[in-house]
């Protein structure tokens, strides 16, 4: 359905293919947001989709929000351009679903850490929150891209709800949602699942038992940033060692040349983080007079969001040499 | 009216959805085909796909009784309890997920007979009332679809109980795609009045080709019966290899075996093993352990180990039985066990086998 009248503009503000070029951006945010590359935005997640929410506002308010509960059709033609915009929406949003299956299998199968936490999570976060902004700016995006300014209306001006108090009123609303996330990222728990497997079947060495350590730290239910610990530890009951670690015995020691790396479970963290970053991660290993191997990894966690909202994220593991897990969460 | 297919037939989402649904399904074919397991199981997909396909094609009438307003509603209340179901069915009953797929597809292909496939069809096949009537159906379903993909985010980011379910549910999955590919005409189906004129009765005898095309869809629903009732009476076929084998201080022996089980759903249950001896006693070279008890390959039976174990027994008879249950997932409640035994003495001679 074309609705452009002879008058309407290219360009500019009342310009249908602003409107176009409006919907082609908004497309590509949602792009952004599902496609499996890069394997972690590391932070620019919430900026996207800032972004993807001021195009959607935009976009709302040259459409007069027709394409939503509160927007009102004038006349027969509005609110045919409604069903119409509607209805291509629902398929687009199907074919959009269609898209993700294969882009969250390339996905999972790039970078990012594979065991088993317990913590089941087939699908990331950037994927729901993908789908959401489809799902909410559908509508209005095929109402933009259908019809000129104004939705099409070239009659009567639309009923109920002004426009500017509705535009307002989805500004708050989407603020409303910034403070949620803020809130979520400073006051949820901290959620910490681990795994530990001992013997490990990675290392196969005579005269020593190895375990291996693995946990994740989780901010905002895993939509957050993550804090990843690897670790490997051997004991024999007269000593307790990580293997990678400089000072531990031969042949748990790294090879000569990669004497002074970080030991591997202090690398950057291998979970995704595409809304909220880590910073400052700082990892420290020593063995007290016990005999007992104390890990621990510690990092900054922000929200994201400029200057607001950090938190410490901590990961803990202490085995004695008798191979006892003291602590580990 | 009708008219040609243009270019722009051709740019719309439904053509696009379809297009992605037949290259997913080819690629899958393909990639079946290319590891050699293009069997006849394959076979009746393909089959039942173009029968699919052909069904979609032939113009439908409501008749009589789908046309009733109250008909079209239980229709979508027992679609809706369906769905209901399959989204509450833990995994460990997942060989029963067939029977309330089956009764979906039943009720998706009613609701195309009672909506005349109206919120699908192209534009130029409906009339101006159709037209805004799918529209509303559209906009009612949007929303609702909002409500359910809302609300699931929200529980699979809020707890991890329900991530660990949805992660785990198969039924939740099919749920969603129905949804995606059914709600406008199930709502379409829900708010369409009664007809004014009552519609003649129409017998699915009216063409040669129905008349093919539903028995082609019927035996095809039926065929996953069919073949889980065979599995109780077909026998099942087997090929042995027996041949000499290790070095000349061991005398061995290979032992293969394939069962291959079922009629058009199959399985095949395998032996592979090296069995030696001394004269005193015979023993397991390799091939005999856990990990060997395990079905190579079903197409649409589920297969489950029931048993596994090895002996040796007094007389240095080394003796090796495994016990594969199959079940065909269209009937759940009836299943057979086929043991595969290898049974070797003490000299090398074969006992038992399989």
């Amino acid at each position: 359905m074309r609705a452009e009248s002879p008058g309407t503009p290219a360009w500019g503000w009342e310009g249908h293919l602003t409107s176009r070029l409006l919907v082609v951006l908004l497309a590509l945010v949602w792009g952004v947001l599902a496609s499996p590359v890069p394997v972690s935005l590391d932070g620019w997640g919430t900026a996207v989709v800032a972004v993807g929410l001021f195009l959607f506002i935009v976009l709302g308010h040259r459409t007069m929000w027709l394409a939503t509960p509160f927007g009102r059709a004038g006349d027969q033609r509005t609110m045919d351009l409604r069903g119409l915009a509607y209805r291509r929406a629902f398929r687009l949003f199907s074919l959009g679903v269609l898209l993700l299956i294969p882009m969250l299998v390339v996905g999972a199968g790039q970078g990012g850490t594979t065991i088993d936490w317990g913590v089941p999570s087939p699908l990331g976060a950037r994927a729901i929150v993908a789908a959401i902004l489809m799902l909410v700016a559908l509508p209005t995006a095929v109402v933009a891209w259908l019809a000129p300014p104004g939705g099409g209306r070239t009659g009567s001006p639309a009923t109920g709800v002004p426009v500017g108090a509705l535009t307002g009123a989805f500004s708050i609303l989407l603020s409303a949602c910034a403070v949620a996330w803020l809130v979520g990222f400073q006051s949820l728990p901290v959620a910490v699942a681990s795994k530990v497997t001992i013997p490990d079947p990675q290392d196969d060495f005579s005269g020593a038992t190895c375990g291996a350590f693995a946990a994740v730290s989780q901010l905002d239910q895993g939509v957050g940033p993550s804090l990843v610990m690897l670790a490997q530890v051997c004991w024999d009951t007269k000593a307790v060692w990580m293997v990678n670690d400089p000072g531990g015995p031969s042949p748990f020691r790294y090879a000569a040349g990669l004497s002074n790396a970080l030991p591997q479970f202090c690398q950057r963290s291998t979970d995704r983080s595409d809304f909220g970053v880590l910073a400052d991660q700082q990892c420290r290993v020593w063995v007290d007079r016990a005999g007992t191997i104390h890990v621990t990894m510690q990092a900054e966690a922000e929200s994201g969001l400029p200057g607001l909202g950090s938190r410490r994220l901590r990961l803990e593991l202490v085995v004695t040499k008798d191979g006892r897990v003291v602590t580990f969460d | 009216m009708t008219r040609g297919i243009s270019w722009r037939d051709l740019r719309t989402p439904e053509f696009l959805v379809g297009a992605l649904l037949v290259i997913f399904i080819s690629l899958g074919l393909a990639l079946v085909a290319a590891l050699g397991q293009l069997t006849g199981f394959f076979l009746y997909l393909l089959v039942s796909a173009v029968s699919l396909v052909l069904l979609r094609w032939l113009p439908v009438e409501p008749g009589r009784l789908l046309s009733r307003r109250s008909i079209r509603r239980a229709l979508i209340l027992s679609m809706a309890g369906v769905c209901g179901l399959l989204a509450a069915m833990p995994n460990q009953l997942a060989t029963w997920y067939v029977l309330p797929l089956l009764a979906l597809i039943c009720c998706n292909i009613l609701l195309g007979r009672a909506t005349q496939r109206v919120s699908a069809a192209p534009d130029r096949e409906v009339d101006e009332w159709q037209e805004k009537m799918r529209n509303r159906a559209h906009v009612v379903a949007y929303r609702l679809l909002a409500i359910v993909v809302l609300g699931l985010a929200g529980a699979y980011v809020a707890s991890y109980t329900i991530r660990e379910w949805m992660a785990q549910s198969f039924g939740v999955w099919a749920v969603l795609a129905e949804l995606l590919f059914f709600l406008p005409a199930m709502v379409l189906a829900w708010m369409q009045p009664d007809p004014v004129v009552e519609p003649a009765p129409r017998s699915l005898r009216a063409t040669w080709l129905r008349r093919i095309i539903f028995t082609a869809v019927a035996a095809e629903l039926l065929l996953p019966v069919i073949s889980g009732l065979a599995l109780l009476v077909v026998p099942p076929q087997i090929s042995t290899t027996v041949r000499p084998a290790g070095n000349q201080s061991q005398r061995c022996s290979y032992l293969g075996a394939t069962e291959t089980v079922g009629l058009v759903l199959q399985a095949t249950l395998p032996i592979s093993a090296q069995v030696c001896w001394t004269g005193s006693r015979a023993f397991e070279d390799w091939g005999m352990n856990q990990s060997d008890c395990e079905a190579a390959m079903t197409s649409g039976l589920v297969a489950t180990t029931v048993s596994c174990h090895r002996q040796l027994l007094t007389d240095g008879t080394l003796y090796f039985r495994y016990t594969t249950r199959l079940e065909s997932p269209a009937i759940p409640f009836i299943w057979r066990d086929f043991p595969l035994t290898v049974a070797v003495s003490r000299t090398g001679r074969l006992v038992q086998f399989p």
